[in-house]
């Protein structure tokens, strides 16, 4: 999949480039299981999962759900994808809109897709409150009246209301508490087993991606690097950039604590010809002057995408 | 320090008493809402009195009490003796103005230079804190730059006059993992050059374990547990210091659930009765003493502080 930015310049607004923001990402999620998708920012993570979402248009690629290919999906189809992907932002604060209560939140998608009105539309609204762990004597509430925690749990109540498969969670809990953190991340797990929901997690903290995580991707400037189960990819992280996050990491435990591989800062996306981590990266070779390297499989199930992985 | 507001007063910081020593970095730590970035402000007396008021205490620097002098004697302390760094860069920094202009405001205010003297200064300072092409980025304008760049600059103008005490509040929380591990180490190298003492505000416990000697944990307007980093991350006495640390997610962690601190942070205007985090506290919730009576902050062992009636029971 690829989403490209055009950048314009000049009284006529011509497009003189791109800013490839994904530039190529390729992965599958199981379902009933969570992937998680990791880099910092600017890594283009958000402009892939609202892309998947349809709220940006892709410049390239498919995207396959449930055998159709979403980013072709139009009209009916597309309404009722739509019902099946839904995602949670990351800020709390502004993703709620703050002239509606809470239960006209929550209740606006059931009511546009004709799924229910009146007393119906109340008491299911009120079920998906118990849910995710708010009182139903909430629902005439508005979204001020609440903690960064508790505005949360309606962004995930109203991504629930329409029983979707996927739902897709921009950095949820990213904007909260560290104690407010672990009761939203125990929350998300429990609603998964419940449900049975898909989740393609987005976050740039790799501890909380490792909990809530099946599988992992790592991304850098639009393109993933590293990819596996997520286990696997702490305990032996093979792509210079992978390491290089996981032992910035800074470390209560002493025993946990890497040396630092200090990497520099990225530059913008600049899509030349060679592999787009080479400017930072401590292992870099010749070959990494020549091109964009492939994602390849180094072992079971754990794909690296750089030259100089597995060759030594 | 109260604020007088139209729902009655919100008493932000209450009992908080701690010393840095010269060279070290003393930590405080705590959530959204637990007052210390209010005392961070009321210790550079930043906070606007009205709504704010200081109802007793004093602030101990270089044999003065800063909360008894003229506002004319604070300016010429602050950006000079005493820095501050903030956690977002952008609002931070000046937009119309280039960094250059900004770093050498200060030299010329504090060091009495004149205007060439202090850029070429700014210069300096600029490539001391790791930003190449330091002669061209310094006509730029902070938008051109990004946010770990902005944090270096603010480091910059903080350096400028070479201060005896650097409060950094949350000064890497909007930056990425990689950035922050060299922001917090340019400031470790700054404080070896320069013998400078650190505050570090931040709700990050594994930045505190790896950068302080010394924390203290504060929830709802006060100091809860005060003792050197390495016996809090050991063996924390407070229950709410234990409940962070339990709650967070760490690499390599097995098992399906996190820890929580059931509940929420209090109200600042409606705090609860004796101790604040009772209600929360899975010794103290049921208990009457805890209930009706307020801890203070006891010495346990030397060195280690902790305002919990049963903090002696936890000590290893």
């Amino acid at each position: 999949m690829k989403t490209y930015f055009p950048v314009t310049a000049g009284l006529l607004q011509r497009t003189v480039g791109y800013v490839k923001a994904v530039d190529g990402v390729n992965f599958a999620i199981e379902r009933g299981k969570t992937l998680g998708l990791v880099g910092e920012s600017g890594c283009g993570k958000t402009t892939a999962a609202r892309t998947i979402a349809r709220l940006i248009p892709a410049s390239g690629g498919r995207v396959e759900f449930e055998g159709m290919d979403m980013l072709e999906a139009e009209g009916a189809e597309l309404k009722q994808m739509r019902k099946e992907i839904s995602i949670i932002f990351q800020d709390p604060y502004s993703s709620l809109n703050p002239r509606m209560t809470v239960g006209d939140i929550i209740g606006e998608p059931i009511r546009y897709h004709g799924l229910a009105k009146g007393p119906e539309l109340a008491e299911r609204v009120a079920g998906i409150l118990e849910k995710v762990g708010l009182s139903p004597s909430y629902i005439n509430r508005y979204p001020h009246e609440f903690s960064g925690g508790q505005r949360q749990r309606v962004g995930i109540a109203r991504a629930l209301a329409l029983n979707p498969k996927l739902v897709i969670c921009d950095e949820p809990v990213s904007a909260l508490d560290v104690s407010i953190q672990s009761q939203i991340l125990n929350l998300l797990k429990d609603l998964q087993d419940e449900f049975g929901l898909t989740y393609l997690f987005i976050a740039h903290d790799l501890a909380v991606v490792e909990f809530v995580s099946d599988v992992v991707a790592v991304m850098y400037l639009g393109r993933i690097v590293e990819m596996a189960d997520a286990k696997a990819l702490y305990k032996n992280p093979m792509h210079p950039y992978t390491k290089a996050l996981i032992s910035a990491i800074p470390q209560v435990d002493p025993g946990l604590r890497k040396k630092r591989i200090v990497a520099g800062e990225a530059g913008g996306p600049k899509g030349e010809e060679q592999c787009a981590f080479r400017a930072r990266c401590p292992a870099a070779g010749h070959k990494c002057r020549e091109g964009q390297p492939e994602m390849v499989e180094c072992e079971a199930g754990h794909f690296v995408a750089c030259w100089e992985c597995g060759r030594s | 320090m109260h604020f007088d507001t139209e729902d009655g007063v919100a008493k932000a910081v209450q009992e908080v008493n701690f010393e840095i020593r010269r060279g070290e970095t003393f930590a405080l730590v705590g959530e959204s809402g637990c007052g210390k970035s209010v005392t961070a402000l009321a210790m550079m007396r930043l906070i606007p009195v009205p709504p704010g008021r200081i109802v007793n205490g004093r602030i101990e620097f270089e044999g003065a009490n800063l909360l008894e002098l003229s506002e004319k004697q604070m300016r010429s302390i602050r950006g000079n003796k005493i820095a501050m760094i903030f956690q977002e860069p952008m609002t931070s920094l000046n937009p119309v103005f280039t960094i250059g202009d900004q770093i050498a405001e200060a030299i010329m205010l504090h060091q009495k230079k004149e205007y060439e003297a202090a850029w070429v200064d700014a210069v300096e300072i600029l490539k001391q804190v790791g930003i190449n092409e330091a002669e061209r980025r310094v006509s730029e304008y902070p938008h051109q730059m990004s946010g770990g760049m902005r944090q270096r600059v603010m480091i910059a103008m903080a350096m400028s006059c070479k201060p005896a005490l650097l409060i950094a509040d949350e000064p890497t929380t909007a930056l990425d993992v990689t950035i922050q591990a060299q922001i917090l180490e340019l400031i470790r190298e700054l404080q070896k050059q320069n013998n400078m003492s650190v505050l570090l505000i931040t709700h990050d416990l594994g930045v505190v374990a790896e950068r302080a000697q010394e924390v203290a944990v504060m929830y709802a307007s006060r100091i809860v547990e005060r003792a050197k980093a390495a016996d809090l991350f050991a063996n924390a006495l407070h229950p709410y210091t234990q409940g962070l640390l339990r709650s967070l997610p760490r690499l390599g962690h097995e098992g399906r659930r996190l820890e929580v601190i059931s509940g929420t942070v209090p109200n600042p205007l409606e705090f609860p009765s004796g101790c604040k985090f009772h209600p929360r506290c899975p010794v103290g919730h049921d208990d009457e003493k805890c209930r009706t009576c307020e801890p203070g902050l006891m010495e346990i062992t030397p060195g280690r502080r902790a305002a919990c009636w049963y903090a002696e029971k936890f000590l290893k």
